[in-house]
């Protein structure tokens, strides 16, 4: 059998993290090929609704990228709102058995290529290391 | 004469008690129509062979009810969902969130009033589920339990050939509550501090499920000065009730601070939808249909 590769959603703004996974692609950064990237216009754009809605599909992890607070956010207090959002939906994932480890937020700017590929390889670590997430077990189970 | 079905599942008999209550209107609906069979009110044995409306309150948590769900759904025209248990999974449904006979062993190694030995449930389901996860519903009356009139119109509007209308409205649009746009950073127990009577409850910081709850109800429990519940379910527009709610509260937290914390994050933004929310619907299995 093959080693369990994880499959890892990151939803990256448009104005600091995507560019800085753009930075880490032409600076050549290696870093796993787990990360599915979904570009949103803001992080606190991001739904506790589309991260659930990650991890309904089998997502084994998800990540939330966003410009560095206070003052980075293009549209000045997004990045706050996604920083509360995580915080209840991760104690809501805690109480539905999915561990909260499995969802992560990060300030990454535009000039953090190598923070965005240091992200990316921590997090797909972490997520071997927690096995596959029990959403994705029922999914396989019901196959 | 319209042959109608009144049963309880798993459930409480309230959404049933609740249809008694309709008083008057329901002496209108039975000069008219028949009832035959309802095991709560009246003396009956078998689900009849033909039904044309059948209403059914309560979830679904044995084999035995999978089965007269789809007997009741083959016999009847009409099918309608008569309460939250039924629409939602409703309250018992939250026990999901435990295996089964874990859950049985807890409850009956208690000691008081509850009895020490455990009863013999034959074919018990591991999880609670919604009349709509095994057959086609084709109406839903939610509430905890439904409002009288809401009853009273969708029974009324069919008997007559018409077809119910589904309220498109949340809870705040019939409650008399204003909002100013000052949030409270703290939450609060309804117990800790005096409502203003004229702000918005959710702005005071008591936790209202308001804004994602479906209307239609006329805001009775904001208006008495209790948080409302939840109890109608996801609005029309949203499909689950909880991360609605969840989103709706990122505005209301102006500081990520520590105070702000539900003590029961599922127990409290699902109380009623549980078994149909998106999540626990994979990790419940969602019923096979």
């Amino acid at each position: 059998m093959s080693e369990y590769e994880p499959k890892l959603v990151g939803f990256l703004c448009n104005w600091c993290s995507y560019a800085g996974a753009d930075l880490a692609g032409v600076s050549r950064f290696q870093y796993p090929t787990n990360l599915r990237v979904i570009r949103v216009m803001c992080s606190g754009r991001v739904h506790p609704a589309h991260i659930l809605e990650a991890f309904k599909d089998g997502a084994d992890g998800v990540l939330v990228a966003g410009c560095h607070i206070p003052t980075d956010c293009h549209y000045i207090s997004g990045n706050f709102k996604a920083q509360r959002r995580v915080a209840m939906v991760k104690k809501l994932m805690e109480q539905l058995g999915i561990e909260p480890e499995r969802l992560r937020l990060e300030w990454i700017s535009a000039a953090e290529g190598d923070k965005f590929a240091k992200t990316i390889r921590e997090m797909t670590e972490d997520l071997k290391k927690l096995g596959p997430s029990p959403v994705a077990k029922v999914l396989k189970e019901a196959d | 004469m319209v042959k109608i079905l009144l049963l309880g599942l798993s459930g409480d008999t309230g959404c049933q008690v609740a249809t008694v209550g309709l008083h008057e209107t329901l002496l209108g609906i039975l000069k008219a129509n028949e009832l035959v069979y309802a095991p709560t009110l009246m003396d009956a044995k078998e689900i009849p062979e033909k039904i044309d409306v059948a209403i059914i309150e309560g979830g679904v948590r044995t084999e035995h009810e999978i089965e007269t769900t789809k007997k009741i759904r083959e016999r009847s025209s009409i099918l309608i969902t008569l309460g939250s248990c039924a629409c939602f999974g409703g309250v018992p449904g939250l026990a999901n969130l435990q295996p089964g006979e874990e859950l049985l062993k807890r409850v009956y190694s208690q000691k008081g009033t509850i009895p020490a030995q455990m009863p013999k449930i034959d074919r018990l389901l591991p999880k609670q589920q919604a009349i709509g996860d095994y057959v086609k519903v084709d109406f839903k009356i939610p509430g905890c339990p439904p409002e009288t009139t809401d009853i009273a119109s969708v029974l009324t509007t069919l008997l007559s050939g018409g077809t119910p209308e589904l309220c498109k409205t949340d809870v705040c649009e019939l409650c008399p509550r204003e909002r100013i746009g000052v949030y409270s950073k703290k939450l609060k127990r309804i117990y800790e501090e005096v409502d203003d009577p004229k702000r918005c409850l959710l702005e005071q910081g008591f936790l209202c499920m308001g804004p994602a709850t479906m209307g239609g109800c006329g805001a009775p429990c904001p208006k008495a000065g209790m948080p409302c519940d939840g109890c109608r379910g996801p609005t029309a527009a949203n499909s689950d009730q909880g991360l609605t709610m969840l989103d709706a509260l990122t505005s209301l937290t102006r500081e990520a601070n520590e105070n702000f914390s539900l003590p029961q994050y599922v127990g409290t933004l699902y109380r009623y939808t549980y078994p149909s929310s998106r999540l626990a619907k994979v990790l419940n299995g969602g019923g096979k249909k």
